[in-house]
């Protein structure tokens, strides 16, 4: 019986089963990447940019063909990790917007996506290489075009799709030399196959909802070899990016300078970057004079090859696990050597599950927990009794006492160790907070008026003023001793720079023997966050 | 050796003193260079020597941070029939000097060239150095940064605290304070020692006195601690360390 359309319940169901035919494959996608960069994480990557995209699809309240696209196109941008996750996320975007105002797909409306969905992804690449998923992409939907001529049945349709997708990855090493010197083809186009191929075996019933697949029996193995890369562009840097006014062409001509591997996409108030960068640093404070940067995600490849490939005992011996607050804070712990940073602190409590599945996540199986805040230290002593990982939670309950412990950090020193000189690196420094108060209230002969901002100590009041700089230098004068060296000041995410940057002159000034630095850290809970070393 | 800075050149110690050197870098936009003393100059200094028929020890800076040690070699096959020893210290500045003190320690009490030269073999296993500097940039730029390379692009201002391994820079840990710094550096002279220990070291620094002092005051309780010596780091590894440097080097006997 032919299959003529295609409606909300069906399409989900669809989506649902190429995803998951994508995640049983991850491994074999893995062992297979070698373009652009030989780190092994392709089937990774797209296994959990589908995920993303999967759980939006789920949280829907409303299911019509129309929320499900844009559930998965919204999902799979904001999950979306490494080259094809993004590409991935940028084909189902294209869709989403060929598909906006259908309630059913005829046979042509999804030929019609699916040539939307190629636009949308060779625009997002700045310098499309064919042999990759794209070429899989477009070499489908061209044929899907010569199909719907004579053929209205979607089933038939799909099929010549996969066939199509299947013979396209087949071609990709006589594209793209380096798959054909490393004897295997394009590891993102295999994934986007295996998407389709999914959608099809759901159709012809071969996967049913929640069927486990075991998928040693479907991997083909294949032992890569190692193939030359040049690593000036080890960093591959992923991160979002919020603004008002975002210009992508402008920010792809600056971040052209910076590196390679470049994708962007989005619109002017939320964009989704990714390049493969030797200065990881440099494009984040770029990306964060354009707008507000997050969910930051920065690999050494290198260090991804050369675990692969070089030395399998290469691994790290300890890895870090940071919950802090503030895209500023954030960047300072991904860049002082947390593996993984969750969103968490005094306004926002991070569920337990988040803690366990990072620690999860992390390349080894000893790992520090730095709670930075003591309502949170509850839930990752938690977090680390349901993981099979050994795990020590340090009691840093402010991000300076965090960042004090990470520092003393060495990811190829023994747990142990580690833990030692952290213990004994985060109790050395002092931290404090000027916030906004919410109310009035009367702290022994401090008298706060709501809107006031207020220096915190120890958990203590210490004083108040109508100015956040004045309450800053009092709060620094009454946690400074002679022996302190270096006082610093984050400035939260409601604090201009050049406000920030006058107050470190000032409390410069008025501590000449002491060294004041300045930093953003982004909270959104305190103006400033201070610590005295 | 030689140091140059801007268009001026040096010879280490004997033109400038470090201190000096190590004002004059820090005021310095020019980068210094360095240059390794010639075959030649080894021949002038061991000719007097050959001529005598006495031997020769010398131990030179760690062959992975100078082209030293191979130009002595060199030198030395100049001279078919002499004795002469060619050492490679592993180590710089204050590990190298506590060597050749303690070997001319060993050699004053009359013991033989050959136990010396063994001796001095040994110690270059054993002696080790530990150092710290205000910035990477000094050893990133002469090409020393070893595996300290690391440590190179981390936001937060840090004074990286840096073990000479077998010649090559590692990294041991950021570090913010200099309170924290002499608290490690102590830490990690007196690990695993005891009143039984043999412990001696020496502590030298690149325009930074003030706490090379405190250093050498905090040290006075690590126990089995029996000689200290204080030093400055010379012109041409201050070249490549940077002013605000501080190094400690030691060697530990401990439970025999």
């Amino acid at each position: 019986m032919a299959i003529l359309y295609c409606g909300a319940k069906r399409f989900k169901q669809v989506i649902l089963a190429g995803a998951d035919w994508v995640v049983s494959n991850r491994s074999h996608l893995n062992k297979i990447n070698v373009f652009p960069v030989p780190d092994g994480d392709t089937g990774s990557n797209m296994s959990m940019t589908l995920i993303a995209a999967v759980r939006e699809i789920e949280a829907l309240q409303e299911v019509s063909l129309e929320t499900t696209v844009k559930a998965a196109a919204w999902g799979s941008l904001m999950g979306a990790r490494g080259n094809s996750g993004i590409i991935l996320a940028q084909i189902l975007a294209g869709m989403a917007e060929g598909i906006e105002g259908r309630d059913r797909l005829f046979a042509a409306d999804i030929v019609f996506a699916f040539s939307c969905a190629v636009q949308k992804a060779y625009k997002a690449i700045l310098h499309p290489a064919e042999g990759t998923i794209l070429t899989v992409v477009r070499e489908t939907s061209e044929a899907a075009e010569r199909v719907v001529k004579t053929e209205q049945d979607l089933a038939v349709l799909l099929d010549e799709m996969v066939k199509a997708a299947g013979a396209s990855v087949e071609r990709t090493p006589t594209l793209l030399p380096r798959l054909k010197e490393a004897g295997v083809v394009d590891a993102g186009g295999l994934g986007f196959f295996y998407f389709l191929e999914g959608m099809v075996r759901l159709i012809h019933g071969k996967m049913n909802a929640g069927e486990a697949i075991n998928d040693e029996d479907i991997l083909r193995e294949t032992e890569v070899e190692p193939t030359e890369h040049h690593w000036n562009y080890r960093y591959c840097t992923e991160f979002i990016l919020k603004g008002s006014q975002i210009s992508g062409d402008a920010m792809k001509e600056n971040l052209i300078r910076m590196g390679d591997s470049i994708i962007l996409v989005g619109d002017t108030r939320l964009a989704r970057v990714h390049i493969h960068t030797g200065q990881p640093d440099e494009v984040l404070r770029y990306a964060s004079s354009l707008g507000q940067v997050s969910s930051i995600k920065v690999d050494d490849m290198l260090v991804q090859h050369t675990a692969r490939f070089v030395n399998q005992k290469s691994k790290k011996a300890t890895s870090v696990v940071a919950i802090v607050l503030g895209d500023g804070f954030k960047e300072i712990f991904y860049n002082a050597g947390s593996e993984l940073v969750i969103d968490g602190g005094p306004t926002q409590n991070p569920s337990t599950s988040d803690i366990v599945s990072a620690v999860e996540a992390v390349a080894s199986s000893n790992v520090v927990i730095l709670p930075n805040h003591k309502n949170v230290y509850p839930a990752a002593v938690q977090a680390a009794g349901m993981t099979s990982k050994e795990v020590r939670v340090l009691r840093t309950s402010s991000p300076p006492e965090g960042l004090s412990a990470l520092l003393a950090y060495m990811d190829d020193a023994t747990f142990e160790k580690n833990i030692g000189n952290m213990e004994g690196a985060w109790k050395g420094v002092k931290s404090g907070e000027v916030a906004q108060a919410s109310r009035s209230v009367t702290a022994g002969e401090i008298e706060v008026k709501a809107g006031d901002s207020i220096g915190i100590y120890k958990g203590e009041i210490r004083c108040s003023s109508g100015s956040a700089g004045e309450a800053v230098m009092d709060l620094v004068a009454s946690m400074l001793d002679a022996a302190d060296e270096i006082i610093t000041l984050f400035y939260g995410d409601s604090v201009g720079k050049q406000d920030a940057e006058d107050l470190q002159a000032a409390v410069q000034q008025r501590f000449k023997d002491k060294t004041v630095e300045l930093y953003f850290g982004g909270q959104p809970y305190a103006q400033y966050i201070i610590s005295v070393e | 050796m030689t140091i140059h800075l801007g268009e001026k050149s040096w010879k280490d110690f004997y033109d400038i003193e470090p201190d000096e050197y190590c004002s004059l870098l820090k005021k310095s936009t020019d980068f210094p260079t360095t240059s390794q003393p010639s075959p030649q100059d080894f021949i002038n200094a061991f000719a007097p020597f050959a001529a005598q028929g006495e031997p020769v020890l010398c131990i030179n800076l760690s062959s992975t941070l100078s082209g030293t040690y191979q130009s002595a070699l060199l030198a030395k096959n100049h001279f078919a029939d002499a004795r002469i020893e060619v050492v490679d210290s592993l180590q710089a500045s204050m590990g190298l000097g506590l060597i050749i003190l303690l070997c001319a320690r060993k050699a004053g009490q009359g013991t033989s060239f050959e136990s010396v030269a063994d001796f001095s073999r040994e110690l270059a296993r054993k002696v080790q150095t530990y150092f710290s500097v205000d910035s990477l940039d000094y050893l990133q730029r002469g090409g020393r940064i070893g595996k300290a390379q690391a440590f190179m692009g981390t936001l937060m201002k840090v004074k990286p605290l840096l073990h000479l391994v077998e010649g090559v820079v590692q990294p041991v840990e950021k570090i913010r304070t200099t309170e924290r710094l002499l608290s490690r550096f102590v830490e990690l002279v007196e690990e695993g020692a005891d009143e039984h220990s043999q412990i001696l070291m020496s502590v030298a620094d690149t325009g930074n006195s003030e706490a090379a002092t405190e250093l050498l005051e905090r040290s006075k309780k690590i126990p089995g601690l029996s000689l200290v010596y204080r030093g400055k780091i010379g012109g041409v590894i201050a070249s490549h360390v940077g002013p605000g440097g501080l190094g400690v080097s030691f060697l530990k006997i401990t439970g025999v």
